[in-house]
């Protein structure tokens, strides 16, 4: 078993209803893939490539391509939306010069319908996310109840109100589905790196964002408000409105070796599973090189992903009277402690023992702390101990 | 396993590139044969027509693409010039009847490995007398887009009749639609015809050229006048570029557009439907099939040189089987079907990843589809997994509305990948 599974000829991957789909440039195709490979479906591209698309994206409504035109200097963004069996291009960006990158998401939302609209309706509300509504967005209604979809400009935003330009042609119902996209966002690793914002709709800059951290980005992608990168070996989950992460988790993009870190080419997020495309992956302590590109999980549940066990003190009598502090750390790949979960200790001495067995991680503070106490035994001897933790949800 | 080699034509220089099929026999244009053959399925040659008119012997001059629309065959070259000859099977020979050919200039480069044209098929509502001025049939004679065709030189739609009992068959002019049928134009019929006799007719060259104009920044979709070879339009677009095989049928497989001519083209591992009918700047489509000519590794798509139709079987011909690496010696066809099949089932699951402690439950989905990306609904999906602890329960459920299917796997207590498997059964 070498866990492959999408095959993809291609490193560029996004999922959209449960299937995966990656644009080939030198066959012109859209291909839509299931997770063992073979091809579900493929979509002409309307417009011929030439370049390799290094990152695909989907927001909902529309595919979004990023290819580099000129190595090192310049990028394409195009905007693609499937009408009738064909990939329609509806839009290119391009920028030039200084930009080197391989990742690049669209800031989208998902929202729904606060109220009804009727035919010719003016004025929509949303439930969740009108902050980010503003002039010149298009929003894409629907589907309703017959099915129907329609695009309707944004003319204004006033309070909870957003006032459109031209009133609908169909009727929505209160909770119909809202999709809209705003900006881009660009990893571009000319210089130190940056990461740039820019209008979706116009291509136009509208903030950089020096820092090195930003830096040799390969993967990324956009979920639930927030820009998520492939950073060295840890997620991370970037608010794009306060620019400050709201997260990090760590990924297993290690060999075996613990060293090396390996490429992850694109990612997407559906719901909790977190899919990273790549050539290559370790499972449980074996590296498996593959041809193509393969996606390899994570989950963004926090899981329990690592113990830490501390005595103190280290070196105690053995009268069988004295007694160690053993603290057993548990965090979830966010780092974050876990709550409340049940340590099992054990150790391989025959008269010492654990006084308290199982501990359970402290409930209210995060710290992810589960202490017991061991009781010294009666013979000289490097004690083992050892405590294990079971996720249970 | 493995297709194996069926019909044979030979690959070299693309000798025999090109194939359409009629009753059962494949037809194939050798240009250095100078022969159509007729093969059957299993690469014998069952006849051959020698050529009247002689081909060029060049790999530039090859047949690219074979069309039969009922009466006559139709062959592509792609040489200094796209080259579009339509020829007809008498007394034993493979006579040409027109050539059309199309010269780069200023305004258009022709560069084409794919055409087809647009031809219908009916039979007689009603005997025909000789002598007769109104002929009736059962299709088309209400449709006045096609009976009210006009070539460029100003000719109404040519009407083949027959052949009758006595093997007679004749060409006829439409001047106006009555109801039922067409009347014809100044002589009226030489020959009498029987009820239910065949008529076929043909109006327009569709041509999947690898130039816009002179462009090659995307392809484009030519109409041509199929009795003058004139020019009439164009539609761009990428889809139409680097298209090897195109053919013309009447599909039954579109259940909101029913019984429908369309102009079917490969593009990929998919077959697309046109609605050449269609008014507008671009021609919308019925639908589009998934088909199976991707290689062993499960990423390069596999050429198909020609394609053709037979009622509900599509013939795809090919130098490698589907799902191997391996080249064959010949081409030979791979089939598929236009009866919806089930063709994928997408299966995820929702968390990917849980805790091995026998109790962590996810959520199994299953997607069916046929080969048109439409639901197959109301069919048992079976569900299995690899697991000697965890299970999956229930083992069925059916697919709803959707094509979906779901079930819940309950952990076991390893941590390992565990595989689970959909199992969806044609019915």
């Amino acid at each position: 078993m070498t866990y492959e599974n999408l095959n993809f000829k291609k490193f560029n991957m996004t999922f959209v209803d449960g299937y995966f789909y990656m644009v080939a440039e030198d066959d012109d195709l859209l291909v839509q893939k299931l997770d063992d490979g073979a091809t579900a479906f493929s979509y002409p591209l309307g417009a011929l490539l030439t370049n390799a698309v290094t990152s695909l994206e989907h927001d909902g409504i529309n595919f979004w391509s990023m290819q580099d035109i000129t190595a090192g200097a310049s990028v394409s963004i195009k905007r693609w939306h499937l009408e009738n069996n064909i990939v329609e291009l509806k839009d290119t960006f391009n920028f030039t010069p200084n930009f080197d990158s391989d990742a690049f998401t669209v800031e989208h939302y998902h929202d729904t319908l606060a109220s009804g609209v009727t035919v010719s309706g003016t004025v929509i509300y949303l439930n969740n996310y009108t902050s980010v509504v503003s002039s010149g967005i298009v929003i894409t209604l629907g589907p309703n109840s017959s099915n129907q979809y329609e695009e309707v400009n944004v003319s204004t935003v006033s309070g909870s109100s957003i006032i459109l330009v031209s009133g609908t042609q169909n009727s929505y119902d209160l909770g119909d589905n809202v999709n809209f996209y705003n900006n881009l966002w660009i990893f571009n690793n000319y210089g130190t790196g940056a990461l740039h914002k820019i209008n979706a709709y116009t291509g136009i800059n509208l903030n950089t964002y020096n820092d090195v951290e930003y830096d040799n980005i390969r993967a990324c992608t956009f979920t639930q408000a927030s820009l998520v990168y492939v950073k060295s070996t840890n997620l991370k989950f970037l608010n794009v409105n306060t620019m400050n992460l709201s997260g990090v988790m760590t990924i297993d993009n290690l060999r075996a070796n613990q060293v090396t870190e390996i490429i992850v080419y694109d990612l997407v997020i559906s719901g909790n599973n977190i899919y990273r495309l790549q050539k290559e992956a370790t499972y449980y302590g074996v590296d498996y090189p593959w041809s193509f590109y393969n996606y390899v999980l994570s989950t963004s549940r926090p899981f329990l992903d690592t113990v830490s066990i501390s005595a103190y003190p280290v070196i105690l009598p053995a009268n069988s009277v004295n007694i160690t502090k053993i603290t057993m750390l548990v965090d979830d790949q966010y780092g974050d402690g876990t709550y409340y979960t049940p340590v099992f200790f054990t150790d391989n001495d025959s008269v010492g023992h654990m006084t308290i067995n199982p501990a359970y991680t402290d409930y209210f503070f995060g710290t992810g702390e589960a202490i017991s106490y061991y009781r010294a035994g009666v013979a000289y001897a490097t004690v083992n101990i050892e405590g294990t933790a079971t996720q249970y949800d | 396993m493995a297709a194996t080699e069926n019909i044979k034509l030979i690959k070299t220089s693309f000798q025999q590139a090109n194939f359409t099929v009629d009753q059962g026999y494949f037809y194939t244009f050798d240009n250095q044969q100078d022969n159509l053959l007729q093969k059957t399925d299993d690469g014998n040659t069952s006849f051959s027509y020698p050529f009247d008119t002689l081909l060029a012997n060049t790999s530039a001059d090859a047949v690219r693409s074979a069309e039969f629309d009922g009466v006559y065959f139709w062959s592509l070259q792609n040489a200094t010039n796209l080259t579009i000859r339509r020829w007809k099977i008498d007394n034993y020979v493979c006579k040409l009847q027109q050539t059309f050919e199309y010269t780069d200039s200023g305004s258009h480069t022709y560069d084409s490995t794919a055409f087809s044209v647009e031809h219908y098929h009916t039979q007689l509502s009603s005997a025909v007398v000789s002598g007769a001025m109104n002929i009736y049939f059962d299709d088309y004679w209400d449709d006045t887009t096609l009976m009210n065709f006009t070539t460029t030189s100003g000719a109404g739609l040519t009407i083949h009749l027959g052949p009758n009992a006595n093997g007679e068959e004749e060409d006829v002019e439409v001047t106006a639609t009555i109801s039922g049928g067409v009347t014809i134009s100044g002589a009226t019929t030489q020959y009498a015809h029987a009820e239910d006799a065949p008529i076929h007719f043909y109006t327009y060259l569709w041509v999947f050229n690898n130039y816009d104009g002179i462009s090659n920044a995307t392809g484009a979709l030519y109409k041509f006048d199929a009795y003058t070879g004139d020019y009439i339009t164009r539609y761009a677009g990428g889809a139409y570029s680097a298209v090897n095989a195109a053919t013309f049928y009447n599909v039954d497989s579109f259940p909101t557009y029913g019984i429908v001519d369309t102009l079917a083209y490969v593009k990929g591992t998919n077959t697309l439907f046109i609605n050449i009918g269609a008014v507008g700047a671009s021609l919308p489509y019925y639908g589009s099939m998934v088909m199976e000519n991707i290689k062993l590794d499960e990423a390069a798509v596999i050429t198909i040189y020609d394609i053709c139709m037979d009622n509900q079987n599509i013939y795809r011909l090919q130098e490698t089987p589907d799902g191997t690496a391996t080249i064959w010696t010949y081409y030979s066809y791979l089939l598929s079907s236009l009866d919806a099949f089930v063709t994928s089932i997408s299966l995820a699951a929702y968390p990917a990843i849980i805790a091995a402690n026998t109790v962590a439950t996810t959520g199994i989905v299953a997607i069916v589809k046929d080969q048109f990306l439409q639901p197959i609904i109301g069919r048992t999906v079976y569900f299995t997994e690899d697991d000697s602890v965890g299970v999956v329960v229930p083992g069925t459920d059916p697919t709803d509305g959707d094509g979906k299917a779901e079930t819940t796997y309950t952990s076991g207590n390893t941590a390992r990948e565990v595989k689970i498997t959909a199992v969806v059964e044609q019915v």
